[in-house]
């Protein structure tokens, strides 16, 4: 039996399926000495796509599904925007708030 | 006449007391400065009016041995929580330490224009350092260059066979120079100015880097960290978060990137000394039009690809997850959008420079027949312009790489099988 063309399409879909699975397959898992800087880096990534101003000079300190915030923002706002997106994060369940609003002690780069 | 006795009498007291109380208070506040520098000090003069606060003046740290560093301070303030002499003084509560040199063998290879010191509580406490100068290296001061000697003489951390990473410390004009062994090339020299940080101590052995900021190869650096050096092994952490770095300017100082390199870059790290031993974090990059087509591993990724890049042509955007763990580095998720190629990909490479493993997926993002090298000649080109996946290996390490082209057999083998079926 000669096989029908929408099966083409849909070893074709599979297959473009599989190459993003092949394209972001994972290095080996990171042990627990690096899962919180792992934890870390992803608030920070975060905090910088979401724009908070003054993410750069944050404090982030990870530990096991816990994140701490600490250092200055310039209004409430851009505080409860970091804390916010700080919860949003794959893998954070609370986050501390050590967090002051304030001039930041060093300008922002232009 | 009694009265005139009376008042040149008060005159020649007051004069006397005038001259000879800097002396005094000097000669008692002496022996007190030693046992507060830790060692044989010496003082120019003192001045101190029944307060809490004490002024110091040329006070200096003799040299004690030929290659050891003498400290210079032109005038030192100290302000404690009671009087001193007439009450136990307390905590120093504040310490100001104006016009500071570091001599070395008669040279004064460093000056620091302030250091501030404030106690506010157990859990506030903090010095700044403002207005470093100078020419210091590694193999002449103290315990601090000897920190961070040691952090980044780590295992695990490898710079240029010997087992340096970082070569020299220098800071000119307030600026920091790091000289940098890198694997098989020349040092490179990178410029952190101005440099700004607060240094907070936590326990005697111990401190926090608070509100580290520079700027550097056109971006800015912001940190903070700690540094604890109480047990054998030095535990360090460190955050830092670089923005806007632009590669213009990085090309042009350093050697491995080409002068032709433009764009962006923001990137953060989190880094530390792990329980296990060695070097443990975590970090992304981020860049925005970035142009590095000239560099060689990026040279050679295109060209495997079968395309020829243009001077114009630049990855509007650029993402890459970073993880140090168990001795590599890792790249995962590499994404790079752009003219000419897509480029999908992850790997990574031992902390020494060696073991380099990457694999990039390339799609073109548009096809330009004139960019490519005829399909009947290299078959690559073929399976890149028609969108069927292989894969771009690149292997060696940082002296010296290896690419080669593999077809991704999982999902093009099927494929390509059952297309053979349907013809």
């Amino acid at each position: 039996m000669r096989p029908q063309p929408w099966c083409a399409l849909g070893v074709a879909l599979f297959a473009v399926a599989c190459s993003n699975v092949l394209t972001r397959r994972p290095a080996p898992a990171s042990n627990e000495d690096v899962a919180a800087s792992v934890l870390a880096t992803r608030v920070n990534y975060a905090l910088m796509q979401e724009g908070v101003p003054g993410y750069a000079q944050l404090r982030i300190a990870a530990d096991a599904r816990t994140v701490t915030l600490e250092g200055a923002l310039p209004t409430p706002e851009s505080r409860a925007h970091a804390l916010e997106v700080a919860r949003t994060v794959e893998g954070v369940e609370a986050v501390v708030d050590r967090l002051t609003v304030g001039a930041p002690l060093v300008e922002e780069p232009r | 006449m009694r009265w005139r006795r009376v008042a040149l009498g008060t005159l020649v007291v007051m004069a006397g007391l005038a001259f000879a109380w800097p002396l005094l208070v000097r000669a008692v506040f002496a022996p007190l400065l030693e046992d507060e520098w830790g060692g044989a000090a010496t003082l120019g003069a003192a001045r101190w009016l029944f307060s809490d606060r004490l002024v110091l003046h040329d006070v200096t740290a003799p040299q004690q041995g030929a290659d050891a560093p003498m400290i210079e301070v032109d005038r030192i303030e100290l302000r404690f929580e009671r009087t001193p002499l007439l009450h136990d003084p307390g905590k120093l509560v504040s310490a100001d330490f104006l016009g500071g040199r570091l001599r070395w063998q008669g040279r004064a290879v460093c000056t620091v224009e302030r250091v501030e010191y404030r106690y506010g509580g157990e859990d506030d406490k903090h010095v700044h350092v403002h207005g470093i100068a100078g020419d210091v290296t590694l193999e002449h001061v103290g315990d601090w260059i000897d920190v961070i000697t040691r952090i980044v003489e780590a295992p695990g951390v490898k710079g240029d066979g010997q087992g340096e990473l970082l070569r020299e410390v220098t800071v000119v004009d307030g600026a920091l120079a790091l000289n940098l062994a890198i694997a098989g090339g020349e040092p490179q020299r990178i410029a952190f100015a101005p440099l700004a940080c607060r240094l907070r101590p936590t326990a005697d052995q111990a401190l926090a880097i608070d509100a580290l900021a520079a700027t550097v190869l056109g971006g800015a650096v912001n940190a903070n960290g700690s540094v604890d050096w109480s047990g054998e092994a030095m535990q360090w952490h460190l955050q830092a978060n670089l923005q806007q770095l632009d590669l213009a300017e990085a090309g042009a100082r350093l050697a491995w990137l080409p002068t032709s390199s433009s764009g962006h870059v923001d990137a953060f790290a989190d880094l530390g000394s792990v329980p296990a031993g060695g070097l443990g974090g975590a970090g992304w990059v981020h860049g925005r039009q970035v142009a590095v087509w000239e560099q060689a591993v990026a040279k050679r990724v295109v060209r495997e690809a079968g395309v020829e890049p243009d001077r114009d042509d630049a990855f509007e955007q650029i993402r890459c997850e970073l993880r140090v763990d168990r001795g590599r580095l890792y790249f995962d998720n590499v994404t790079a959008l752009g003219e000419p190629l897509n480029l999908f990909g992850n790997g990574s490479i031992r902390l020494d420079g060696e073991d380099l493993e990457l694999g990039f997926v390339p799609r073109l993002r548009s096809v330009d027949l004139d960019r490519t090298r005829p399909a009947e000649n290299d078959p690559t080109v073929s399976d890149v312009v028609t969108g069927a996946l292989v894969e771009i290996k690149v292997e060696g390490s940082l002296d010296g790489v290896e690419t080669f082209v593999q077809p991704l057999p999982v999902v093009t083998q099927p494929l390509r099988a059952f297309l053979d079926r349907i013809r």
